[in-house]
């Protein structure tokens, strides 16, 4: 796509560089502003590829481990999901997510041509994808000693992989935009960081589950499908396995479909105007219909008052006084749990409100609808039951984790005179008030979410034989370890609306090395307590083990709180700035 | 309030936007920062307001060091940057309410206040308006109703005069403002019109590559 004169800007290009070589100054800015893509290198040249070489170990061990290529693939299919929901966020966010967006609607350029320019790059980035799908199929290849043509074959299963991941994703992105894509990826991420960093622990646990489920775990999710197709060139591949080609061929036939359906919503998404109700004419709370007879049939009519309204309407006092939060049981108890100072930061924060209430209900209908299925698909098959449960219940996990993670416009970011600067920031807003009002507002939720992990965990008692005890055990204990993932994620929220890691200096290496070390001693002791828990409910173990447990959870707790702490005094002390360089 | 910047220093990388700054700011005055692009004139409101942090030195408001951990001197404080920071899917009344609840300004009389200053910034039809389809010398004036409405002891504004408000809010503004000096509020404003400047301001504070070259009156500095 060409958005310029490609003489002209050559022109212009070598205009520059004359200007900045003769200039001492501009060569230095220059030599300065050449710095950043060296960090892009370093993570595009080096950690991508170890990112590859570390999945192919995981699939090696795998295959060595169970002597069976469907728990390979299984595990080479939960990374390649991985991708495909990041692929699929990253589509859903096309229309609005890249800076270049704000200045090329600006151009003289038509709406079909920026959508083309956005595609493009999430094209290009794509291909990134191609090094972990290669790594993944060569070593398979090398555990199942391929012969010449079976390796060509092979390697032609990679673009084909690809291109099904990006239909996949079209798809989602086109047809299920409300599918919680990136919900599921932070739980997706933390998975593999377990399997990575505390693999010596949870490679077991992860061998456990892929023989339970690896046969119809490959078959039931899509993104499996082209790696089942590896499966025919063994000598005792099942051939029912090239059946799959049909659906994969639907798939990429709807590709065209999605592309289409993606670019009308950037077109429509981008040239968007909103155009907002004579609200002028009523005072909040008013009735802005009544109803009147034309023909016969009720017709909504705007009564059309003037400013003198207006006036008596301020004048009454009627906007200052707060609308009480009060939509359901859960929303009116926080509200008189706020003080109020906290009641007017809890407006900052969600001035819509909360619907905290209707968003558990739909968590507890989905949590019947999973063990009602998952009953029924015991009926068929046990391991199907296995995989049923463990899916769903992480699936509603992650539901569960948007409203007790939400922060609302918190942490909106203003543009001004280049800069980012959050909108709490103009305004007397202390980073302990604030978070404590965030901090309240899981809380309220806190008894659910607990129940939601003892329930979860009971059902898998009935189903695995575990106990109610061990269930209120691991459900407590989870609930504690989530208060100081919360904590942290807090300081990620206040983080993101700062210089506080943007510049390199003593003050942003102190702070880094407090995340380092507290990040990490935190994580050690999640994957510590959750390692013990499962291990302990499958040994039987797990009341001997259990002051360890608890030991466990309350250091990962202090240690979010300590981080915390720390960093609320990198904050009010004034370390860094509350603003960063726009994105 | 007595505001006080000792060798305050800010730098981005290289660039030093404010050079150890020392200022001494009485109360009840009207105090216009000049200087070119990249002077380091809204630096030094955003060292005010809490939003940058200054290398070295120090800011004290009444003898009282400043940080951002002191909500009692920040609530005596208002900052208006050049885009008023609101909530744009509320309307003006909603974010002019949210504003005044964070000062604790929502006592008797802001009903009051309030229609005052938006009927004289004309803004009283669009009250009940989302603040994304005003434009901008709407959003302006909004963003001043606000802090007018708000009457802290100190105001930051950044770039008022051009905001893209009318004449006639202009005039508002600045009738406001040397009201609010009379009750003892001291006012900090950026411009880089010496005009206006010379004719609002009581002092002028001159901003060179984030030094200060004068500070005094404009008679004072001409002599």
């Amino acid at each position: 796509m060409k958005l310029h004169s490609p003489a002209f800007e050559s022109a212009l290009q070598k205009g520059v560089k004359q200007a900045v070589q003769d200039d001492l100054e501009l060569r230095q800015a220059s030599r300065r502003s050449h710095k950043r893509p060296r960090h892009r290198w370093w993570s595009d040249s080096v950690l991508r590829p170890l990112l590859s070489i570390l999945l192919a170990g995981l699939v090696y061990r795998t295959v060595e481990v169970t002597h069976r290529v469907d728990a390979g693939l299984m595990v080479f299919d939960l990374w390649i999901i991985t991708l495909t929901f990041r692929f699929t966020q990253n589509l859903l966010e096309l229309p609005f997510a890249s800076s270049d967006i704000a200045t090329l609607r600006l151009l003289p350029v038509s709406d079909s041509t920026i959508f083309r320019w956005e595609w493009d790059k999430f094209f290009e980035a794509s291909l990134f994808c191609l090094s972990d799908v290669t790594a993944g199929f060569i070593v398979l290849g090398v555990l199942f000693h391929l012969s010449p043509i079976q390796w060509i074959i092979t390697l032609g299963l990679v673009p084909v992989t690809w291109a099904f991941m990006l239909a996949l994703a079209a798809l989602g992105a086109g047809r299920f935009p409300r599918f919680p894509y990136g919900s599921i990826l932070g739980p997706l991420y933390l998975l593999w960081f377990l399997l990575f960093a505390g693999a010596q622990y949870t490679f077991p646990l992860l061998m456990t589950f892929v023989d339970n489920t690896a046969p119809i775990f490959n078959v039931l999710a899509p993104t499996g499908w082209p790696l089942c197709l590896f499966q025919l060139l063994l000598p005792d591949g099942r051939w029912l396995t090239g059946l799959l080609l049909v659906p994969m061929g639907l798939i990429l036939w709807t590709f065209k479909d999605s592309f289409q359906l993606l670019r009308t919503r950037f077109i429509s998404f981008i040239y968007y105007e909103p155009i907002f109700e004579e609200t002028a004419d009523l005072m909040p709370g008013e009735d802005s219909t009544a109803t009147t007879s034309t023909d016969g049939s009720p017709e909504p009519i705007r009564r059309p008052i003037g400013t003198t309204t207006i006036e008596e309407g301020i004048l009454s006092g009627q906007f200052l006084r707060q609308e009480v939060w009060n939509g359901g049981w859960l929303e009116g108890k926080l509200w008189h749990w706020f003080d109020k100072r906290e009641k007017a930061l809890a407006e900052f924060a969600f001035p819509d409100g909360v619907a905290v209430t209707q968003l558990w209900k739909g968590i507890v209908r989905n949590f019947l609808i999973v063990t009602f299925l998952g009953f029924g698909a015991g009926i068929v098959s046990r391991d199907i039951e296995f995989a049923f449960f463990a899916i769903g219940f992480i699936v509603i996990l992650c539901q569960a984790m948007v409203p007790m993670l939400s922060t609302g416009t918190a942490f909106r970011m203003i543009v001004n005179g280049g800069l980012d600067i959050p909108l709490y920031a103009a305004y007397p807003i202390r980073f302990r008030d604030l978070s404590r009002v965030l901090l309240k507002y899981s809380a309220i939720q806190m008894p659910l979410f607990t129940l939601l992990v003892v329930t979860s965990f009971l059902l898998l008692t009935c189903v695995f034989g575990l106990t109610l005890a061990i269930s209120m055990l691991i459900g407590i204990n989870a609930g504690i370890v989530f208060w100081g993932a919360r904590l942290f994620l807090l300081v990620f929220g206040f983080s993101s609306g700062s210089n506080d890691s943007s510049t390199i200096s003593l003050r942003s290496l102190t702070l880094f090395a407090f995340f380092a070390l507290f990040g990490l001693v935190f994580l050690i002791l999640v994957v510590f307590t959750a390692v013990l828990s499962i291990m302990g409910s499958v040994s039987g173990m797990i009341w001997d083990l259990q002051p360890i447990l608890w030991v466990g959870s309350f250091l990962a707790l202090l240690d979010g709180y300590a981080f915390f702490k720390i960093y609320g005094w990198f904050y009010h002390t004034g370390r860094f700035d509350l603003m960063r360089q726009h994105r | 309030m007595k505001i006080e910047l000792r060798g305050v220093l800010k730098a981005y990388q290289s660039v030093r936007a404010l050079d150890h700054v020392s200022l001494e700011i009485e109360p009840s005055q009207i105090v216009g920062v000049l200087g070119a692009n990249g002077a380091g004139k809204s630096t030094l409101l955003r060292c005010l307001a809490g939003i940058a942090a200054p290398d070295k030195g120090a800011i004290f408001f009444d003898e009282d060091e400043f940080s951002r951990d002191r909500l009692d001197l920040r609530k005596r404080i208002y900052t208006m940057p050049d885009f008023p920071f609101f909530f744009w899917e509320q309307s003006i009344l909603r974010n002019i309410a949210m504003i005044l609840r964070l000062y604790d300004a929502d006592g008797d009389g802001a009903e009051g206040r309030v229609v005052q200053l938006l009927r004289e910034f004309d803004l009283l039809p669009l009250a009940l308006r989302p603040v994304n389809s005003l434009s901008r010398g709407q959003l302006y004036k909004a963003g001043l109703a606000a802090m007018l409405a708000a009457d802290r002891e100190v105001w930051l504004i950044d770039e008022p005069f051009a905001s893209g408000m009318d004449p006639q809010g202009i005039d508002v503004f600045k009738r406001y403002a040397r009201a609010a000096v009379g009750r003892g509020r001291t006012i900090i404003y950026t411009t880089q019109i010496l005009d206006i400047a010379e004719r609002f301001s009581d002092r002028v504070c001159l901003l060179h590559q984030g030094e200060v070259r004068a500070f005094d009156s404009l008679d004072k500095l001409r002599l």
